[in-house]
């Protein structure tokens, strides 16, 4: 199954003799555990946005109560 | 340039190989992973991460007449006392363990860089605390990836915490067998229905077991969207949400049975404190097992003197307690693990040698199996000669307690079944013991007839 992540990436970067190893991934990711992860990535990314907002939010309302 | 003999548990990873030469412990790093290796140490997250305790430390050495024609650099690594196993953890080890991965994956994605594998024995307890040990686990970060390591966290960490904290905590020794972890949809199968309206578990376990399913070997298709960072941070996230939710409280059952196994008066408590501490003075420093070791009580006086103590319980109870305690107090000498003595941890996983047995783990300097004996003889019918086998190839010192027939916890052991134990008795136990072992201090404790004894192993 490493060709699952070859085929995801094409991990070759410009510097000539500090190629990314496009197999260095030596696991089987798991042809299902990666095409979950692209399923839900919009979901993953949108609650970490909330969450972080936030916790910025609440952050900021406890410095202001701090400071006044 | 010699060829080092690798450790037989590091052939998987192409990226370089551990091996063990003059009593040092070293990582050969090879040359296809130069560019991350450097990475990993221009970044800044090899020293983030060592000097934060949460990766074992390590140095490069130049010896140019080390390492395989492969080598890029020869990395000499601290070692931990003692290698254990996920399946000899108590749940809120294999949690520590899980938080500590993700931590580690949270960091190295700041750097720039992400994990390439998750798997549970990457981590080791050392100074009472969950450590990384895989320093060649790191590879460059490339955006739009999803994590190559998620289904093997899922099955090593999540799968066995949540059927741990949500079916039944023994169910962690299934990992003995599933050495790539739990297959998720066995985990799902396992787990109760109401595990789906968690929704941590609900995505990442059975959602997950589907997809796995549904996909099961077929070449994947070419990818039509991306993972980004912000996936990828949402992901760690939600994993460390879902595990932190994970809870297990153990039992009053094995707490229970501790306080009923100590039918000592309290002068019989005090001695043998003060009994078992003078044995321990009279060996010195080294490794102490405790076969036994309930929630750690002799562990400790063997720990807080400086010893390296495994304090090893069939209960994981017992085991759970024993570790939350040394978190508690900041106990760095002392590693609780699950064993059970009448099954120990067998060798596993590629031509039986890449996991150890407890045996090959050893021998301790000393053996500490107080309140032991009766258990072995009457409850597992072992003969009084075979526990002094046992007790010869894993320690060189023993301290050992004869709890007599008569004793409540013996009688107790006895009730509702034939009593077949004609050699057991004071008598017995010496002359088995003796075959073995000479004996330097024999110790009565006073109101219970147990009998605490010093011997040394002869040597055949």
């Amino acid at each position: 199954m490493f060709s699952t992540l070859s085929s995801l990436s094409l991990g070759w970067s410009s510097d000539g003799l500090t190629l990314l190893q496009p197999l260095l991934a030596y696991l089987d990711p798991g042809s299902g555990s990666m095409a979950l992860q692209l399923v839900i990535a919009g979901l993953l990314s949108g609650a970490f946005f909330l969450k972080s907002s936030w916790v910025r939010v609440r952050s900021w309302f406890s410095a202001t109560r701090a400071e006044s | 340039m010699t060829e080092p003999e690798r450790s037989t548990a590091s052939f998987r990873d192409p990226a370089g190989f551990v091996f063990e030469r003059d009593g040092g412990l070293f990582r050969q790093v090879n040359l296809r992973y130069r560019p991350h290796y450097d990475h990993l140490a221009e970044s800044g997250l090899l020293n983030e991460l060592t000097n934060s305790g949460l990766l074992i430390p390590t140095s490069e050495v130049n010896d140019d007449a080390v390492g395989s024609g492969e080598a890029y650099k020869l990395l000499r690594a601290e070692r931990v006392p003692f290698i254990s196993y996920p399946y000899e953890w108590c749940f809120s080890q294999l949690k520590d363990a899980a938080l500590l991965t993700l931590d580690v994956q949270e960091r190295a994605l700041a750097a720039g860089m992400t994990l390439k594998d998750a798997s549970a024995y990457n981590v080791q307890f050392r100074g009472g605390r969950a450590v990384f040990i895989d320093t060649l686990s790191f590879e460059i970060y490339r955006a739009g990836e999803p994590w190559v390591a998620y289904r093997q966290f899922c099955q090593h960490f999540l799968a066995p915490l949540a059927m741990m904290s949500l079916a039944d905590v023994r169910l962690g020794q299934l990992s003995r067998a599933n050495i790539d972890g739990i297959p998720l949809d066995l985990a799902a199968r396992t787990l109760p229905w109401r595990s789906r309206l968690r929704g941590g578990l609900l995505l990442h376990l059975h959602l997950h077991a589907m997809f796995q399913e549904r996909h099961g070997n077929a070449a994947p298709a070419a990818p039509r969207k991306k993972f980004t960072l912000a996936s990828m941070k949402g992901l760690i996230d939600s994993l460390r949400a879902t595990i932190r939710k994970l809870k297990w409280e153990p039992s009053d059952s094995g707490w229970a049975g501790y306080v009923r196994d100590n039918t000592y008066s309290d002068g019989a408590r005090d001695q043998k404190h003060r009994v078992v501490g003078e044995f321990l003075a009279r060996i010195g420093p080294g490794v102490a097992w405790d076969m036994g070791s309930n929630t750690g009580e002799y562990s400790r006086l063997a720990a807080g003197r400086g010893m390296t103590t495994i304090a090893f319980d069939l209960d994981p109870a017992c085991v759970e307690r024993n570790y939350r305690e040394v978190i508690r107090r900041g106990e760095t000498h002392l590693l609780p693990l699950i064993a059970d003595l009448t099954n120990p941890s067998p060798p596993s996983g590629w031509r039986g040698r890449e996991r150890l047995s407890m045996r090959e783990r050893g021998p301790a300097d000393v053996v500490l199996a107080l309140a032991l004996v009766h258990h072995l003889a009457i409850a597992n019918n072992t003969p009084l000669g075979e526990i002094a086998d046992f007790c010869h190839e894993t320690g060189r010192w023993l301290i050992i307690e004869f709890v007599p027939k008569d004793d409540p916890q013996a009688r107790r052991l006895l009730q509702g079944r034939e009593d077949v134990f004609d050699a057991y008795s004071r008598q017995g136990f010496e002359e088995a013991f003796q075959k073995r072992f000479g004996i330097h201090r024999c110790e009565p404790l006073p109101d219970c007839g147990r009998v605490l004894y010093l011997m040394e192993r002869k040597d055949r």
